[in-house]
């Protein structure tokens, strides 16, 4: 027996479980539809679709254990939720999802953390390189709300792996491309939801 | 001490004084670049927090309570607040507001318990006031911040694991206005 939501409340609730509860607000999407934030939200954006697709392929192998699984599973939800608030964002300027290649990375423990907080540590410099870039107090306000998510992740990815949580007083920015040993092949696809790593 | 932290409170208020008067404390007009005099108040107000920071990481590590990590935690948090602290210092330049007493109740700092569930309210609330600042910061003043906010994020989820709690319990922090932020930190005992 399928289970349906039966009021209001429990639709919200159950849309939260899918896109993690982050609402991007009609006036951000406008303003980044609108204005010269567009670029800004393709670059965030594929930066969240490579760590979406990261967790996403180390889930669907199911080969962590421990508190390092339970990790993945956790951080694989909420960058979902990042990479849907930000294609609402970017709308049909949405970038193509490219192929990507983690190199096993997502089956052994130790390979997992270490990927991670570099995955994370990318995004939040390269994140923060954005920030002043963006024109839209909306488009702001979303942003760096994820933003600082993603060093929350770097921290605990960073414990996971042994690592001092917080190893600076500052953290600077970093204008960084994906790195190419992640990228499987130039060839983009189409959407994400062609690609199997991604689930529907 | 009660003058004291009254008096705290009134500087952490009065560092952004301009945004009270403006009741400005949620976010600038959509789509109005910010202007200098409005970003200098923001930074003031972070400058203000991160002060209430500083203090009580030192405070904790002068009182010398705490153990293993939870004592390596507070010394580098106190190490990067008082960082921070300099950093927007030097940002506002002579607009810098005179700094507050940073006495902090002897209960929030010699029983670890206490100073570990303050420590994780403290952290997620400047994140999230830091969050609702920007957009009243100038480009300048934001980039500054964004390389502190960040590393307060870090301490959040670091703190939180130590306690047990999930390091990131939310998908976006979400912004904090700064009279949420004054609530919140009379609310643990911060200020007055």
């Amino acid at each position: 027996m399928s289970e349906t939501p039966r009021t209001r409340a429990q639709f919200v609730a159950m849309a939260g479980a899918f896109t993690g509860g982050l609402l991007v607000p009609r006036a951000a999407r406008a303003a980044a539809a609108a204005g010269t934030d567009r670029a800004v939200v393709g670059r965030l954006l594929l930066l969240e679709q490579l760590q979406e697709a990261f967790y996403a392929e180390a889930e669907r192998l199911s080969a962590l254990t421990g508190e390092v699984a339970d990790a993945a599973q956790a951080l694989g939800g909420v960058e979902r939720a990042h990479a849907q608030a930000l294609r609402e964002l970017a709308g049909s300027a949405a970038p193509r999802v490219p192929r990507f290649d983690f190199r096993g990375a997502t089956e052994v423990n130790g390979a997992f953390a270490a990927t991670a907080v570099a995955l994370e540590e990318l995004t939040v410099a390269a994140s923060k390189a954005q920030l002043t870039r963006v024109r839209s107090p909306e488009v702001l306000e979303a942003v760096i709300a994820i933003h600082s998510v993603e060093a929350r992740h770097a921290a605990w990815m960073r414990s996971l792996a042994g690592m001092p949580p917080a190893p600076d007083a500052l953290d600077e920015p970093r204008d960084a491309e994906i790195p190419a040993r992640f990228l499987e092949t130039t060839e983009p696809r189409t959407t994400a939801r062609r690609d199997p790593t991604f689930p529907a | 001490m009660r003058a004291a932290m009254t008096r705290r409170r009134a500087l952490v208020a009065g560092g952004s004084g301009a945004l009270i008067a403006a009741g400005a404390f949620a976010r600038s007009g959509s789509g109005a670049a910010p202007s200098a005099a409005r970003s200098q108040d923001a930074l003031a107000f972070l400058l203000a927090l991160q002060r209430v920071e500083a203090g009580f990481y030192a405070s904790a590590v002068r009182a010398g309570a705490l153990r293993g990590e939870l004592a390596s935690f507070a010394r580098a948090a106190a190490d990067h607040e008082r960082r921070h602290v300099a950093l927007l210092e030097q940002a506002l330049g002579a607009r810098a507001p005179a700094d507050a007493t940073t006495e902090v109740p002897d209960d929030l700092v010699r029983r670890p318990g206490r100073f570990a569930l303050t420590a994780v309210r403290l952290e997620d609330l400047v994140v999230r006031a830091c969050n609702g600042q920007a957009v009243n910061l100038a480009p300048d003043a934001l980039a500054t911040v964004a390389t502190i906010v960040s590393v307060d994020a870090r301490h959040a989820a670091w703190i939180r694991e130590l306690v047990g709690m999930s390091p990131s319990p939310e998908t976006a922090d979400a912004a904090l206005t700064a009279r949420a932020a004054l609530d919140g930190l009379e609310r643990e005992g911060l200020l007055e």
